[in-house]
């Protein structure tokens, strides 16, 4: 890896560092001159011994002291009452160190700035006036401090600066890179949008390139494999529509030699047999068209495209007139009320028949022979409702919730017929569910189903089970 | 084939192409049927030969005069110069697909209804046939029994005239003008309920009706008692029919009851 965006940050925290630490220090010997003039100022006082007061009281008009001549330390002794001093020699007293000055007799005040360019100190003697205040002034020591403000101003900046420039030069590039890295992860595998974020022809890079060029393969990999996926699954559904397709041909040759047969049968057992036959044609007819759409389903087709207006009436009615075959063999009185008008619906008219048609091969083919399947397509206010109820064995009340989930059968269904799967309920509701439509089941009583699809939200539903059950009572069944 | 199931409704789908509507309004095509007494000609153009002979076969028995071709090309001669009255066509054939087969025959006079036949199923395909001029779609796996109740379907269109006010079965009549019901030519007395509900039925003949929808339309608004309501006066009504009349009021399971005339 050329450029290590670690080596950059850590050099780029060590210049910062390094500024900081300079100005740190500045500040750090400003504050602690200050303490150490607190500290040297007794050590001064000292000098002022009994000697020195004797002297100065000797001749106050021409005492002074030299304490430390290589800074011009000088004290002068001044009258505490007037503020004056006897030696004509000696500078003014300060006035803003007297007024801070203590009534101790020992007590002082310094100041170390020296904000005129001298620093001073002023302190309480012992000796009577006019020696019992002292001043001592000496000269501040210029170079030190203009070099130690040029230093600190000098650090301060540039810990700004390498700050700035660390912010500029590296912190908002890694901002932006870092969403730009955001961004393309949003769109790793979509087949258009994802623009690639690792620096084409580039051998070095730093860590976010190294991702970035991560990403991109992850993007490439992603990419081939959804579509690897969708050819697969494009494959898939062509290969199932030509089997479907393939299938339809034999299976119509079947059926009419079937329904040709039955119909000139007079044995018993043979009319039976082949019945059971009509019956297993019509399944394989439905999953025929079932695999198909569920294949489609699956895949993610919506059946809300390809809609166009479709009558109800005319769906169902060919729907009714498909089974009618197979329930008169199984002696099953199939019937059907359309209302006087059509239902006219926008939907896509394949899989609404599919899904409807699923309904009524149900009733029909696992319904008990010499039974009834009742197909009630009624308008309402909202819509319409399409009921198709049937005698049969039904389904336990425990089952009815999970009727119409893929491959579900009740344990009860499958004793009586192993075949089917489950497939055709479930494309069933998948498809009412995706086009807004409801999808309910009930018992029926003594016996029997009731399946009932709505359109638009779900309303009330009509126990049918219950008037079903209120016309057998009566006696009015025939 | 001996038997057909009644068809519920002569409009058999909506997605009639209004060209051919119109065609079939306006020329009248060459049709055998124009012959009184003369069996419904009916040319199935099919490759497959098991399904072309299972439906020749059942469409004979059902008591149509049937012709084969088995391509498209002689399907389409066959519907140019015989005299037919259907002609059921298959999509996937050989030397000419049956879509061109309908291109070719779509701005000809005097076509047959055209009632496409395939294994082809997608929304697409149908809509195309019927953009065609096709009069229906009939997805393979079929039964010859629904074939034959389309091709009847389109053979007995409904006719534009105004429907009789008066119906007759048995020994009854009923004018739903004057409101009057005999038996046998006497007039019996029904009440204005009694009378509302048969009128309602016998408008409706060979289709179940449910009970809600009865009552609704004869008794006005529904109460809990609706069922029971029905069927009392229903009860009533056949009772004063007889019960030679009586019998074309069926009770219909799971629904409520059918006024089926021809009933034995």
């Amino acid at each position: 890896m050329g450029r290590s965006l670690g080596r950059r940050i850590v050099l780029t925290t060590l210049i910062a560092g390094l500024f900081g630490a300079v100005a740190a220090l500045v500040v750090v010997a400003r504050v602690s001159g200050e303490a150490f003039g607190a500290q040297i100022a007794p050590l001064l006082m000292e000098r002022f011994d009994d000697a020195a007061a004797s002297s100065c009281l000797a001749a106050p008009a021409a005492w002074s002291q030299s304490l430390w001549p290589a800074v011009g330390m000088r004290g002068y002794a001044y009258d505490s009452r007037s503020h004056r001093a006897a030696n004509p020699a000696a500078p003014p007293l300060r006035a803003d160190l007297v007024a801070q000055l203590g009534p101790a007799p020992e007590a002082f005040t310094v100041d170390m700035r020296g904000g005129d360019g001298r620093r001073a100190m002023v302190f309480r003697t012992a000796a009577r006036p006019p020696c019992d205040l002292v001043q001592l002034t000496w000269r501040n020591p210029t170079a030190v401090q203009r070099a130690s403000r040029v230093v600190g101003i000098s650090a301060i900046s540039a810990a700004l600066f390498a700050t700035g420039l660390g912010l500029f030069v590296i912190v908002l590039p890694l901002v932006r890179r870092i969403r730009r890295l955001g961004a393309a992860a949003i769109r790793v595998g979509e087949a258009t949008g994802y623009q690639a974020v690792a620096p084409s022809g580039d051998a070095g890079g730093d860590e976010i390139d190294a991702l970035g060029r991560v990403l991109d393969r992850a993007h490439l990999r992603i990419r081939d494999d959804a579509r690897l996926l969708d050819d697969q699954r494009e494959a898939l559904e062509r290969h199932l529509a030509r089997i479907a397709h393939d299938l339809r041909t034999p299976l119509t040759s079947l059926q009419i030699a079937l329904e040709f047969a039955a119909d000139r049968v007079d044995q018993p057992a043979v009319r039976d047999s082949l019945t059971g036959a009509l019956r297993d044609a019509v399944y394989l007819s439905g999953l025929t068209h079932n695999l198909r759409l569920a294949s489609r389903l699956r895949s993610g087709w919506d059946p809300n495209h390809d809609v166009a207006e479709v009558d109800l009436v005319d769906v169902i009615t060919r729907i009714v007139g498909r089974s009618r075959l197979l329930a008169r063999r199984r002696q099953i009185e199939l019937e059907l009320s359309i209302p006087d008008d059509a239902v006219r619906v926008q939907c896509n008219a394949v899989a609404v028949e599919q899904a409807l048609a699923n309904v009524v091969d149900n009733a029909v083919a696992y319904g008990d022979p010499s039974g009834h399947v009742a197909v009630v397509l009624a308008t309402h206010e909202r819509g319409f409702a399409l009921e198709v109820s049937d005698d049969g064995p039904g389904v336990p009340p425990a089952s009815l919730p999970r009727l119409g989930q893929a491959t579900f059968r009740s344990d009860e269904a499958r004793q009586r017929d192993p075949r089917g799967s489950g497939l055709g309920l479930a494309i069933t509701a998948e498809v009412c569910e995706r086009i807004g439509w409801t999808l309910a089941f009930s018992a029926l009583e003594p016996r029997g189903l009731c399946v009932e699809i709505r359109s638009g939200p779900s309303g009330h539903l009509r126990l049918e089970g219950r008037e079903i059950g209120k016309l057998a009572e009566s006696g009015t069944l025939e | 084939m001996t038997a057909t199931p009644p068809i519920e409704r002569t409009r058999i789908c909506d997605w009639r192409s209004p060209a051919r509507a119109r065609d079939h309004g306006g020329v009248v095509a060459k049709s055998s049927s124009n012959v009184a007494g003369a069996p419904p000609r009916v040319l199935v153009v099919e490759d497959d030969p098991s399904v072309a002979a299972g439906l020749v076969r059942g469409l004979r028995l059902a008591g149509f005069e049937v012709e084969l071709a088995t391509d498209g090309t002689t399907g389409a001669r066959r519907v140019l110069e015989a005299e037919l009255d259907v002609v059921l066509l298959d999509l996937m054939l050989p030397a000419r697909s049956g879509f061109e087969v309908l291109e070719l025959l779509q701005r000809r006079p005097a076509v047959p209804p055209m009632i496409v036949l395939s294994a082809r199923t997608e929304l697409g395909d149908r809509l195309r046939a019927f953009e065609l001029g096709a009069v229906d779609f009939v997805p393979k796996p079929f039964w010859v029994e629904e074939v034959v109740a389309r091709i009847r379907a389109h053979l007995h269109a409904p006719d534009a005239a105004p429907a009789s006010r008066t119906v007759a079965w048995a020994d009854v009549v009923v004018n739903l003008d004057a409101r009057t019901v005999t038996v046998a030519g006497e007039p019996i007395a029904l009440t204005r309920f009694e009378l509302d509900l048969l009128a309602y039925l016998v408008q409706r003949p060979g289709r179940a009706i449910p009970r809600t929808q009865l009552a609704s339309h004869a008794l006005g608004p529904l109460d809990e008692r609706t069922d029971r309501t029905v069927d009392s006066h229903l009860a009533r009504i056949r009772k004063k029919l007889g019960p030679a009349a009586a019998a074309a009021v069926a009770t219909v399971w799971g629904i409520g009851y059918r006024f089926d005339p021809e009933a034995p």
